[in-house]
């Protein structure tokens, strides 16, 4: 779902990028804000993505080994899988503890981005979503885990999902 | 202990870590974690310092250009460019031995110029070019291995996402480092085709089944009409994105907006897009994008870990003390590179190995914008080596003539990365390569 949302944000950005050179350079009337919606929309699509992004295995490894290692003892492989995503459990904690103080203080107390009289827009909702991204992928880091113990009892993971493919329809030949 | 042992220690460990195939991003944000617990024995500090990275390295305007960027290379290849490319380039160079090779190049440098991603130019001309070159009689290994070697070519010409990304850490103008590109880019396109014609010509035997060599030549020349028609959209792309940031008009990250806008509309024109399929362009593009950011985030949680750890300053005063040469300094740095590029991809070899060397350097009062060029052309080198050259297994996953081997794409792409190297020397000596066309742009302001 979030994965979505964060999709169709990439677009809506380039719109709203594009539309405002446009505006610019033919209207001299850009628009404002603009610099700020780019960047609350970095962060925002981020958290949102990450989750899915590991879910279908694209965050970044080198898994040469590790796949050679997984194949030869799946046993130690699950194990060590276990212990590579229990690193990733703590470390979204590590980072929710104070991001969750940190988005109460900011919407307590009214931070905002941007120029008071030209445009504003409050702090807290981008830091919320890094809390609730974070929390997503600690979810799903604890999924991996729980596919890495049944993978140490043989058993097959939970569900699988693959990354679409789009690089498959690279040349642009159509369906 | 102190901070240097446990900034030496960390370096040892993340290595390792990564190596066993532990997330990259992870192995960063957890080194960085237990070592600021470490030295400032209190998990409080280490906790801020981690949610302060993940707040605040990419809020900025200037990151957008990595998801536009992205966005845009998708676009350009669905838009059936790459294939245009090459079809032009293969016309032209129909009639010279070793032409089919050649066009795989140079097709790679000008579609280098529209998109950003190398590993979308490996994917496009090995479906492309690889069963050309099959089909007229050439060896699978010279044809696999000429995609694998121009495909590097994609983050050496502007635009390109490793330079942004090196303009990123290094607070350099994106602008100035996709100016500096252009030289050595086209100097290493030039030592391709060379390279193919001393191949072509001296050891034939390597490139083609024997005879097989001209039999390209008979083709008729393209109709103009056709000409036009594929070379008028990519000519417009490269005024709108690279036209617009040389001539100051708007900044990367608007460049990127205008791109992906204009490759969504010729797109569209052209009938390739349905709305699934630019749902699924959208979704890569997210998965692409917050790949890169993890990666940028874990980076900084390191790079303030070292801060922290004092190990730069005092590696630069033991450095210091061993009157190493600038010339020395980059030899080592090149090498560690190169080393690293054969098992860690080369986004996360820039994060780990390059602050550390921008403090090194501080003191040398290098160009870094040439530094940033030398840097992306050794990461790169790094792509076409074994055992993990990344290029080399997409290609192969790529790959539908199932024949042709790891080992021979290792083994085609060799001659290339030497080439590689040669162009690196070249641009180590003579930093004009790189930096001419900066100069030139700055003495117009």
């Amino acid at each position: 779902m979030s994965n979505a949302v964060a999709s169709g944000w990439i677009f809506i950005l380039m719109i709203l990028v594009t539309l405002d050179i446009t505006l610019r350079f033919i209207f001299n009337a850009p628009l404002t804000g603009v610099t700020e919606i780019v960047e609350i929309s970095i962060v925002t699509i981020l958290y949102l993505q990450l989750a899915h992004t590991l879910k279908v295995g694209r965050v970044t490894r080198s898994d040469a080994l590790y796949g050679r290692i997984l194949e030869t003892w799946p046993v130690f492989g699950n194990f060590l899988g276990v212990l590579f995503h229990g690193a990733g459990v703590a470390l979204m904690v590590a980072i929710i503890i104070p991001g969750w103080s940190n988005w109460l203080k900011a919407y307590d107390r009214g931070y905002f981005v941007g120029n008071t009289g030209v445009f504003t827009f409050p702090e807290w909702p981008q830091q919320l979503v890094l809390v609730i991204g974070c929390t997503m992928l600690g979810i799903q880091f604890v999924l991996s885990i729980i596919d890495n113990i049944r993978g140490m009892f043989g058993l097959p993971p939970l569900e699988h999902e693959e990354a679409v493919d789009v690089e498959v329809d690279a040349l642009g030949e159509g369906d | 202990m102190g901070g240097f042992e446990i900034g030496v220690i960390s370096i040892i460990a993340m290595l390792l870590l990564i190596y066993i195939g532990m997330h990259v991003p992870v192995v960063l944000a957890l080194i960085s974690f237990v070592g600021v617990w470490i030295i400032k024995g209190t998990p409080k500090i280490a906790m801020a310092l981690l949610w302060q990275a993940s707040a605040k390295t990419v809020a900025d305007f200037l990151f957008g250009v990595i998801p536009l960027f992205v966005l845009m290379g998708l676009l350009v290849s669905t838009a059936g460019m790459g294939k245009d490319t090459y079809d032009i380039a293969q016309n032209a160079l129909r009639r010279v031995r070793g032409g089919l090779g050649m066009a795989t190049v140079v097709a790679n440098a000008i579609f280098a110029a529209i998109t950003g991603v190398s590993i979308a130019s490996a994917t496009v001309f090995t479906r492309i070019a690889v069963p050309e070159m099959l089909r007229y009689g050439y060896k699978g290994r010279f044809a696999v291995g000429t995609v694998a070697g121009s495909s590097v070519l994609g983050m050496l010409i502007p635009p390109s996402i490793l330079l942004i990304i090196f303009a990123l850490i290094a607070e350099q103008s994106v602008g100035d480092l996709f100016i500096a590109g252009v030289g050595p880019g086209l100097l290493l396109t030039l030592c391709f085709c060379l390279l193919i014609a001393i191949m072509a010509y001296g050891f034939p035997n390597m490139v083609a089944e024997p005879g097989a060599l001209d039999a390209h030549m008979e083709q008729d020349r393209m109709p103009a009409r056709e000409f036009w028609a594929k070379l008028i959209p990519i000519l417009v792309l490269v005024a709108v994105v690279l036209g617009g940031i040389y001539a100051g008009l708007y900044t990367p990250t608007e460049a990127g907006a205008a791109g992906a806008f204009v490759a969504f509309v010729f797109a569209l024109a052209r009938r390739r897009l349905t709305v699934r399929k630019l749902w699924d362009i959208l979704v890569e593009t997210g998965h692409i994008t917050a790949t890169l950011l993890f990666l940028i985030i874990a980076a900084n949680m390191y790079s303030r870990m070292l801060g922290i750890s004092g190990l730069p300053t005092e590696l630069g005063q033991v450095i210091g003390g061993m009157n190493l040469s600038l010339a020395q300094l980059l030899a080592i740095y090149v090498i560690i590179l190169i080393i690293l590029g054969t098992i860690i991809d080369s986004v996360s070899i820039m994060l780990i190995a390059t602050p550390l060397f921008l403090i090194l350097l501080a003191p040398f009062n290098v160009d870094l914008v040439w530094f940033g060029v030398v840097t992306v052309i050794a990461v790169e080198i790094g792509l076409l080596t074994p055992p993990l050259g990344l290029a080399v297994y997409v290609i192969k996953s790529t790959l539908v003539q199932k024949d042709i081997s790891l080992a021979d794409i290792f083994i085609g792409a060799a001659p290339f990365a030497l080439t590689m190297l040669f162009v690196l020397i070249l641009v180590l000596v003579f930093p004009d390569i790189a930096t001419y066309l900066v100069e030139i742009k700055d003495a117009f302001k």
